[in-house]
C-alpha cells in the first residue's frame, strides 16, 4: 500500500465519520414530532400487570386506568385532588351514611353504549364476587354488607348497600359515615366496567380473560386503548365517545414503564419523553442544587415506617420500640444522607391528609431518652440486647436508610443490627408472615383522610403486619368511622395516633417527596398528593428547548 | 448423518421436559407467593388464587399440568400480566431480543476473527498487543459499564443514535455494539489462540516444508481447525445473546426476553419462567447441533456416529 491509498483510505474515513455525524445529528427530537402532533411522552415507573380495573393493585396501572376510565367522581381540572363530577352530574348527602348519585345521561361507552347506574351494580357485583378473587375487594367494604358478600358469607348480591332505582340513578348506603366517599370514588376499584365486552369474553366473574387487551377493550375514559407492548408503551388515543371530550386536547398518550431510573433520566435528557415518573435517587441533590427548570418537586401523601415485630422479644416492651426510634435523628438522615427533600415525619399521618388534622409533632430524636428507656427496659448500654435483623428490599435507597438506623442504634444504644435484603415478593412475604425483627415499609394514602394511614394499624387489619394488637386503638378507629360529626370524628383518629406513637409498633421515618422532570411545553399538569391525574386537562404548546438560552 | 440429528432432536426433547420439570420445582420451593403484593389481601382471596391457579395441589399435578400444556403447545397463562399466556408475551419479546442479539453475534464475529487472526500472524508485535489489551478490556467490562458508556457517546454527545428505547429502525444499534463488542473480545482471543496454536503444529510445518505459500497455508489449513475451539464457543454465544441480556435491555429500554427471564423470576411468575428455560434450552440444543455438525463438516477427524 502506497502513501497515497493510505491517505485517500483515512480521508474517505474521516469524510464518512462527518457526513453521518452531520446526518445524524439533525434528527428531530422524539418530543418535537410528538409536540407537533399532540401525543404526550409519559413515563410511569414499572410496567402494567393489567388494565382490568377490577384485577389491577399497582400505581403505574392507576396511571394509565385513570386515562382509559372514569368513575362517578373525576379529579379535578384545576386541583387533581378535590372533587368533580365525572359519570356522577351531581351527589348529595344529608348524613354521610346514604349517598345519592346523579348520573350523567351523556355519559357513554367508547363502543357508543349508553353508561347506566346498572353498570356500576355490575361492576360492584364483580369486584366483590369471592370468585373473582380480586385483591382489592376490599376497597369497597365501606359499602353497607359488601364485606359479608366479598368474603362469601351471602349469594346475594340486593343485601349490599348499592341501588339503581332508575338508569340514571344510585343510591348508596354505607357502613357508617364516610365524608371522604366522593374522594375514594376516583379509586380505579369503583370504576364501572363495560358489560357487554366482559360478557363476551367469558363473564362477570372469570379471570385471565382478553377483554382488557387492545382490540377488545371498551372504557369510558377521555382516551381508548390503542396498543399496548410488554416491557414497552401503552399507547391510549382520545376517545369520541367521552362526555367531555371537547375539553380533552391531547390526541394520544404513550406511557412507557422505565424501571432503571437512570436510564429514564437519559431518555428524558435525549428528548423522548415529556415528563419522568421519577428521577433516580443519587441525582435529586443535585438537581435540588442546581434548581434546572424542568425539575419539580411535590408532596406526596406517603409515610415511610419501620415496623416492630411486636410478637418477639425485646420488641414485645414498648420502651424497646419508643428508645429505638428516639435515637434516629431523622433530620440528619433526611438532611445530610438522603438528600432529596422528604420531611422528617413526626407522626405517622403526613401533613395534607386533612386540613384541620396537622401532623402531630411527637416523633423526635432524643438518644438521652433513648438510652434512659432502654436501661428501663433492662438492656443498660445495649448489654444483653440480641442481635437483630432490618428487613428491606433490594432498592439502593432502602439499603441507605437501613444502614443509618443500624448505625445510630449502635452509636446510641449499643445494639448490633444486621440488614436482610430480600427481594420484593420474599420481602412481603416475610413481613406477612411476621418473618422479621424490623422492617422497612411504606404506605401511600388512598384517599385524603387520615383513616388511610390509621385504618391499617387496627388489630384485624391485614396491613398491620406488626403482630401488634390494642383493643382501645381498634376502639378509637370504628367510633371515628361512626361519628358524623366532622371535629369529633378527627379528635377520635388523633387520640388514635397519639396512642399509636405511644405504642410505637412502627417508627415513623419521613414523608415522600415526590420528585419529576418535566418538559416546558406540557401545560396543566398539575401535582396530586396521592397520584390522581387529570389527562383531559393537560395540554402541549409549541416546542421548547428543555434549557432557556441565557 | 438423519439418525445422528434424530437421536439428538429426541434428547434434546428430554432435556427441554427436563429444564421446564427443574425450572418449576425451584420455582415452587423458593420463599414467596406469585400474588403477593404491598397491601396484604384477605385470606379467601389467597386461598381462592390458588385453587384458581392450581397452586393447592400436589406438586406432582402441578408438574404434569404445565408439562402436558408444553407438550401440547397450549402454554399456560402468566400469574403476573393477567389476561396474557407465556406465549404472547415471548412472541412480543423475541424479535426483539433475536433481532438485537443476532446483529451482536454478527458484529462479534466480524470484528473478533480478523483481529484475533490478526494479532495472532503478528504474534508479540505492537497490533497483537493492542488487540489483546483491547480484547482483555473488552472481557472485563461488563455490559452495565459499557452500555451507558456507550448511550452517553453516541446517544447523548453525538446524538448519533436514541439513548434509549425501540422506536425507531435503528435503534438496535448501540445495544447491539455493546453486546457485540463484548463478546468480540472474548471471540478475538480465542481465534488468536487457536490460530497460534494451529500454526505451530505439525502439519502445517509440513506444508510449509512442501512450499506453500504462507496465505494458502492459513486460509485452507490452519484456519480450519483454528475455527474449532471457537465454534464450541459460538454455538452457547448465539444462544444466549438470541435468548436477551438482562442488563443490556435494562439500559436501553428494550422490550426483550432478558427482561422477562429476571422479572418472572422475582415475581415468582412460573409459566413464563418456564417458557422462557424451554425456549434457552430449545436455543442452546439447536446451537449444540449445529456446531457438531459444523466441527465434523470442518475437522474429519470427527464423525456423527452415536456410538
Amino acid at each position: 500500500m502506497t502513501w497515497i491509498t493510505r491517505l485517500i483510505i483515512i480521508a474517505a474515513l474521516v469524510a464518512g465519520v462527518w457526513g453521518f455525524d452531520a446526518l445524524r445529528k439533525t434528527r428531530p427530537e422524539r418530543v418535537k414530532l410528538a409536540d407537533e402532533n399532540g401525543v404526550l411522552l409519559v413515563g410511569i415507573g414499572t410496567d402494567i400487570e393489567t388494565l382490568d380495573p377490577h384485577i389491577a393493585t399497582g400505581q403505574p396501572e392507576h396511571f394509565v386506568i385513570v386515562s382509559l376510565f372514569e368513575g362517578l367522581v373525576a379529579p379535578g381540572v384545576n386541583d387533581p385532588d378535590a372533587n368533580e363530577p365525572g359519570v356522577a352530574l351531581s351527589w348529595e348527602s344529608q348524613d354521610q351514611v346514604t349517598w345519592r348519585f346523579k348520573l350523567r345521561p351523556e355519559a357513554k361507552w367508547s363502543d357508543g353504549t349508553p353508561i347506566t347506574s346498572h353498570d356500576f351494580l355490575y361492576a360492584w357485583q364483580r369486584i366483590l364476587s369471592p370468585e373473582l378473587a380480586s385483591k382489592y375487594g376490599e376497597m369497597l367494604h365501606l359499602l353497607k354488607g359488601a364485606a359479608a358478600f366479598n368474603k362469601g358469607e351471602t349469594k346475594d348480591f340486593s343485601t349490599v348497600g348499592v341501588k339503581a332505582p332508575d338508569d340514571h340513578t344510585l343510591e348508596i348506603v354505607l357502613e357508617g359515615p364516610a365524608p371522604y366517599f366522593p374522594g375514594m370514588l376516583k379509586h380505579y376499584t369503583w370504576f364501572p366496567v363495560p358489560r357487554q365486552t366482559i360478557e363476551k369474553f367469558g363473564g362477570m366473574t372469570k379471570r385471565d380473560t382478553e377483554w382488557a387487551r387492545p382490540g377488545n377493550l371498551v372504557c369510558n375514559g377521555p382516551f381508548t386503548l390503542k396498543d399496548w407492548r410488554i416491557n414497552h408503551f401503552i399507547a391510549v388515543k382520545k376517545n369520541a365517545h367521552y362526555w367531555d371530550a371537547a375539553r380533552c386536547a391531547l390526541r394520544e398518550i404513550h406511557f412507557f414503564p422505565i424501571d432503571n431510573y437512570e436510564s429514564e433520566e437519559r431518555s428524558f435528557l435525549d428528548g423522548q419523553l415529556h415528563i419522568t415518573y421519577t428521577v433516580p435517587l443519587a441525582k435529586v441533590p443535585l438537581y435540588r442544587q442546581t434548581k434546572p427548570p424542568f425539575f419539580k418537586q411535590s408532596l406526596e401523601m406517603t409515610c415511610e415506617f419501620y415496623r416492630c415485630n411486636t410478637t418477639r422479644a425485646p420488641f414485645n416492651d414498648k420502651r424497646v420500640r419508643n428508645a429505638l426510634s428516639l435515637a434516629v435523628d431523622r433530620v440528619a438522615l433526611l438532611d445530610q444522607v438522603i438528600r432529596s427533600g422528604h420531611r422528617p415525619a413526626t407522626g405517622l399521618t403526613p401533613p395534607g391528609a386533612h386540613p384541620d388534622y396537622p401532623p402531630l409533632e411527637k416523633v423526635r430524636f432524643d438518644p438521652k431518652e433513648a438510652k434512659r428507656l432502654l436501661t428501663e427496659a433492662g438492656f443498660p448500654d445495649g448489654k444483653g440486647f440480641r442481635k437483630i435483623d432490618i428487613l428491606t428490599n433490594t432498592s439502593p435507597n432502602a439499603r441507605t436508610v437501613a444502614e443509618f438506623f443500624q448505625e445510630s442504634w449502635r452509636k446510641h444504644l449499643g445494639i448490633e443490627v444486621s440488614i436482610r435484603q430480600m427481594d420484593w415478593q420474599v420481602y412481603l412475604d416475610a413481613q406477612h408472615r411476621l418473618d422479621y425483627d424490623v422492617a422497612r415499609a411504606g404506605w401511600v394514602g388512598d384517599y385524603t383522610d387520615p383513616f388511610t394511614f390509621l385504618g391499617i394499624f387496627r388489630s384485624f387489619d391485614g396491613n398491620n403486619d406488626t403482630g401488634w394488637k390494642n383493643p382501645r386503638y381498634d376502639e378509637l378507629m370504628l367510633a371515628s368511622t361512626r361519628e358524623p360529626d366532622v371535629s369529633k370524628r378527627l379528635a377520635l383518629m388523633r387520640q388514635g395516633e397519639e396512642m399509636l406513637l405511644d405504642e410505637m409498633p412502627m417508627i415513623p421515618v419521613f414523608w415522600r417527596m415526590n420528585s419529576s422532570l418535566e418538559r416546558p411545553e406540557v401545560r396543566n399538569w398539575k401535582h396530586s398528593m396521592i397520584s390522581h391525574r387529570c389527562y383531559k386537562a393537560v395540554s402541549l404548546g409549541p416546542y421548547q428547548p428543555l434549557m432557556p438560552k441565557p | 448423518m438423519i439418525r445422528f440429528i434424530l437421536s439428538r432432536a429426541v434428547q434434546g426433547m428430554i432435556v427441554i421436559v427436563a429444564v421446564i420439570s427443574i425450572t418449576y420445582t425451584l420455582m415452587y420451593l423458593s420463599p414467596g407467593s406469585p400474588f403477593a403484593s404491598e397491601r396484604e389481601m384477605p385470606e379467601n382471596v389467597r386461598e381462592s388464587l390458588n385453587r384458581i391457579y392450581g397452586l393447592d395441589q400436589p406438586l406432582r399435578v402441578q408438574l404434569w399440568r404445565n408439562v402436558k400444556s408444553f407438550a401440547t403447545f397450549d402454554l399456560p397463562v402468566s400469574y403476573r400480566l393477567k389476561g396474557w399466556n407465556s406465549g404472547d408475551i415471548i412472541a412480543q419479546a423475541a424479535p426483539v431480543s433475536f433481532t438485537v442479539g443476532g446483529m451482536a453475534f454478527l458484529i462479534a464475529v466480524a470484528l473478533g476473527i480478523p483481529a484475533g487472526a490478526l494479532a495472532a500472524l503478528r504474534a508479540g508485535k505492537f497490533v497483537d498487543r493492542a488487540t489483546m489489551a483491547a480484547a482483555t478490556l473488552g472481557v472485563c467490562l461488563p455490559s452495565l459499564v459499557l452500555g451507558p458508556l456507550i448511550a452517553l457517546l453516541f446517544g447523548m454527545k453525538m446524538k448519533w443514535f436514541n439513548v434509549a428505547g425501540w422506536y425507531d429502525s435503528d435503534d438496535w444499534v448501540l445495544p447491539a455494539v455493546t453486546l457485540g463488542l463484548i463478546s468480540a473480545a472474548a471471540v478475538a482471543r480465542l481465534t488468536r489462540g487457536g490460530l497460534r496454536e494451529t500454526l505451530a503444529a505439525d502439519h502445517i510445518r509440513t506444508a510449509r516444508a512442501k512450499g506453500l505459500d504462507e496465505k494458502t497455508i492459513i486460509a485452507r489449513h490452519a484456519f480450519r481447525l483454528a475455527c474449532l475451539p471457537l465454534i464450541n464457543y459460538l454455538g452457547p454465544l448465539a444462544a444466549g445473546l438470541l435468548s436477551g441480556a438482562f442488563v443490556t435491555e435494562t439500559v436501553f429500554q428494550l422490550p426483550g426476553l432478558g427482561r422477562h427471564f429476571i422479572s418472572s423470576a422475582v415475581h415468582k411468575d412460573f409459566t413464563v419462567a418456564m417458557t422462557l428455560a424451554a425456549l434457552f434450552a430449545a436455543l442452546i440444543v439447536i446451537f449444540n447441533l449445529l456446531v457438531d455438525i459444523l466441527q465434523a463438516w470442518l475437522n474429519p477427524r470427527i464423525r456423527l456416529t452415536e456410538k
